[in-house]
């Protein structure tokens, strides 16, 4: 699980532009979206691609990824539980 | 005053505004699921112009079809159809060209096409001048690219100067082609609808992507009018200062725009008999329009959508709902709005189910895009409630001005910072060093696009010590920009992401960027502006139009503070340059 969130930290630095950041300033519990790091609408919907694109989960609905996002964690898991391979 | 000589519309319903508004009062939608692999891997419901008939259409009036592109067809197609019925002197001086479109020729950058045609026609100047030089035309051609205001704008900018007497006609020609590119783009922010769309519902998904074109042509003469008696009376824009693809939450800022467009009318909100809206059907859209409405005070006024029946045409939508407009006004009735059912949006207004002839002296037009960008545009017939429009030429101070190019800044033509690392030809690690040599604190900068790194940064210089902003209401400052390449920097990165069917992931982030005008929606929600934005696209830096056009807005349009100036971010050879001005309209 650690291996998985800190690769997870990296991808999402790169996917989402987050310059100057390293993996470790991303809390694993701390919300990803408003507070915490102020993602926005668009960097959800590059989130969506980013677990289809790495990990091969589609998201089809995107309100489910309130939840999904929440967190860290609660992406890790999300991946934990639904990835193919 | 500002007569309607002539018109046309192209779209799924027909090549002529007649067929189309015969197909629209019947309740016929030109939507269609399609399976066509090359535009979508997965089938999508939208409205398409079958491509037989135009190129037969074209084979009429030219012999040499293989030498223009579908999207240049479209425009050629649409102004010859439009100059049928107008005796409006084209090749004139006193004749201006105006395009609107959003990506052109977009489909150059496709794998299949890249060795059909020159990939300058990508340029969006370069298209418009190829089709201005079907008819002739050589000199006055400008383009707009404003995202999904850009019809409106045109109608508006055209409206504008010919008003201040720069011109006495406009022929205002606005297209777009549906291509994977758009189509994949609008997939990934996931606003594409399941079925036709559903404008204004309670069911509905988001939009369906069309394409189309169309074309008005108008004019100071009345002897040179359709006789119709009808006018374009007003206009405004606005930026919502708020998020680059999000629309504002209030709606306040368009609700604004359609307030300045009814007062330099002269109307008031219980003049309006019809809007013709914007009504994308995409959640977020519909909902701020609403609202934004419902603040005007038009929330029982009749009010027609389109795109249930043509789909969004992006480029051409604003010119389409124009024409639509003022045939509400010649004709005395309101469309049925194809799509709707049950209303789902909390801002009270007066959706039409139904076909009816009313009365109808006066409507608006409202639109809204990317970038934050909102615009209205009023039309009435001349006798009703005259307003008298003079134009003083007035001056503005040029309070600042920045340059930025050739890793170096100047203030004032004053050298002010200079990068001196040794990858030099990189922009990337130049913006930076611009940015932390600034001081400036906006973690969003680096999510940004070339292009809008480099206007964001220009912005941020001229505006650097200086409280200027604080002696003005929002409204009050605006943004003009000129640019040559348009988003195209960023347009063939997106490209990329789509190329390879086996690794096909458009990203939303890359293709939020994929039009000029989000650089300005940067420095709108950096800095809080939601005046007047627009961007002018020409070869050429025209610093005496844009200053001229800028001086429009600082005199009549109430407008009192102007960015303004260039911003080009070249494609393909990644030169840049930023040269931007703030004008102050004198006290």
């Amino acid at each position: 699980m650690e291996d998985l969130t800190l690769k997870l930290k990296e991808q999402i630095i790169e996917a989402l532009n987050l310059e100057d950041m390293e993996p470790d300033e991303i809390e694993t519990n701390e919300p990803l979206f408003n507070e915490g790091l102020g993602l926005d609408s668009i960097d959800a919907l590059e989130l969506i691609v980013l677990l289809e694109k790495n990990y091969g989960i589609k998201i089809e609905n995107p309100k489910d990824g309130q939840k999904i996002f929440y967190s860290l964690k609660t992406m890790a898991e999300y991946i934990k539980e639904h990835q193919i391979n | 005053m500002i007569y309607i000589s002539s018109h046309n519309i192209i779209s799924s319903l027909g090549f002529s505004s007649e067929e189309n508004l015969s197909k629209i009062r019947k309740g016929i939608s030109g939507i269609q699921l399609s399976e066509n692999k090359k535009i979508s891997p997965e089938p999508v419901f939208v409205s398409l112009v079958s491509y037989d008939e135009p190129e037969k259409r074209f084979s009429k009036i030219s012999e040499n079809s293989k030498k223009y592109t579908k999207y240049e067809k479209f425009l050629i197609l649409s102004i010859n159809d439009a100059l049928k019925n107008s005796k409006v002197d084209i090749q004139s001086d006193e004749t201006v060209f105006i395009f609107s479109t959003t990506k052109g020729n977009i489909d150059l950058l496709e794998k299949d096409n890249k060795n059909s045609f020159d990939t300058e026609r990508l340029k969006l100047w370069k298209s418009s001048e190829i089709v201005a030089d079907f008819f002739g035309k050589k000199n006055n051609i400008r383009t707009i690219s404003n995202a999904c205001i850009s019809g409106t704008m045109a109608v508006i900018t055209a409206q504008r100067l010919i008003e201040a007497g720069k011109y006495k006609n406009a022929v205002v020609a606005g297209a777009d082609i549906l291509s994977e590119f758009t189509l994949s783009g609008f997939q990934a922010f996931k606003a594409v609808s399941e079925g036709a769309c559903k404008p204004f519902d309670i069911k509905r998904t988001g939009m369906t992507p069309g394409e189309g074109a169309a074309t008005i042509i108008l004019t100071s003469e009345k002897s040179l009018s359709d006789n119709s008696g009808i006018i374009i009376a007003g206009g405004a824009n606005s930026n919502d200062a708020n998020h680059i693809s999000g629309p504002s939450r209030t709606g306040e800022e368009l609700a604004f725009s359609i307030k300045k467009a009814m007062s330099e009318s002269n109307l008031s909100s219980d003049d309006i008999d019809f809007i013709s809206g914007h009504g994308t059907a995409t959640p977020y859209n519909d909902e701020t329009e609403s609202k934004a409405l419902e603040l005007a005070g038009l929330q029982s006024v009749p009010l027609s959508g389109t795109k249930g029946y043509i789909g969004h045409t992006f480029g051409a939508t604003g010119i389409i709902e124009t024409v639509i407009a003022a045939e509400a006004i010649k004709n005395s009735e309101v469309y049925k709005t194809a799509g709707f059912e049950e209303i789902g949006v909390s801002g009270k207004i007066n959706v039409q189910k139904k076909y009816k002839s009313i009365s109808v002296n006066t409507a608006l037009k409202t639109a809204s895009g990317f970038g934050g960008c909102n615009a209205v545009l009023v039309l009435k017939k001349e006798n009703f409630s005259q307003n008298t429009v003079s134009f003083d030429k007035k001056h503005f101070e040029i309070i600042k001005k920045v340059k930025i190019s050739n890793n170096q800044v100047t203030v004032n033509d004053t050298i002010d910072y200079k990068y001196t690392d040794s990858d030099k030809n990189q922009f990337s690690a130049f913006a930076k060093a611009v940015y932390k040599n600034y001081k400036i604190k906006y973690p969003k900068f680096y999510k940004m696009d070339n292009l809008s790194k480099l206007g964001f940064l220009g912005a941020e210089i001229l505006l650097n010590n200086t409280n200027i902003l604080s002696n003005y209401k929002s409204e009050e400052i605006s943004v003009i920009l000129s640019n040559e390449s348009s988003s195209l920097d960023t347009d063939a990165k997106y490209q990329k992401t789509i190329d390879d069917r086996k690794n096909y992931f458009p990203g939303p982030s890359v293709f939020v960027y994929t039009l000029a005008n989000i650089m300005i929606g940067e420095i709108c929600i950096k800095n809080k502006i939601k005046g007047e934005n627009t961007v002018f696209i020409s070869e050429y830096f025209d610093k005496d139009f844009i200053f001229d056009y800028a001086d429009i807005l600082l005199n009549k349009r109430k407008s009192k503070l102007c960015i303004t100036g260039r911003v080009d971010y070249n494609y393909p050879k990644g030169n840049y340059i930023a040269e931007l001005y703030l004008l102050e309209s004198s006290k």
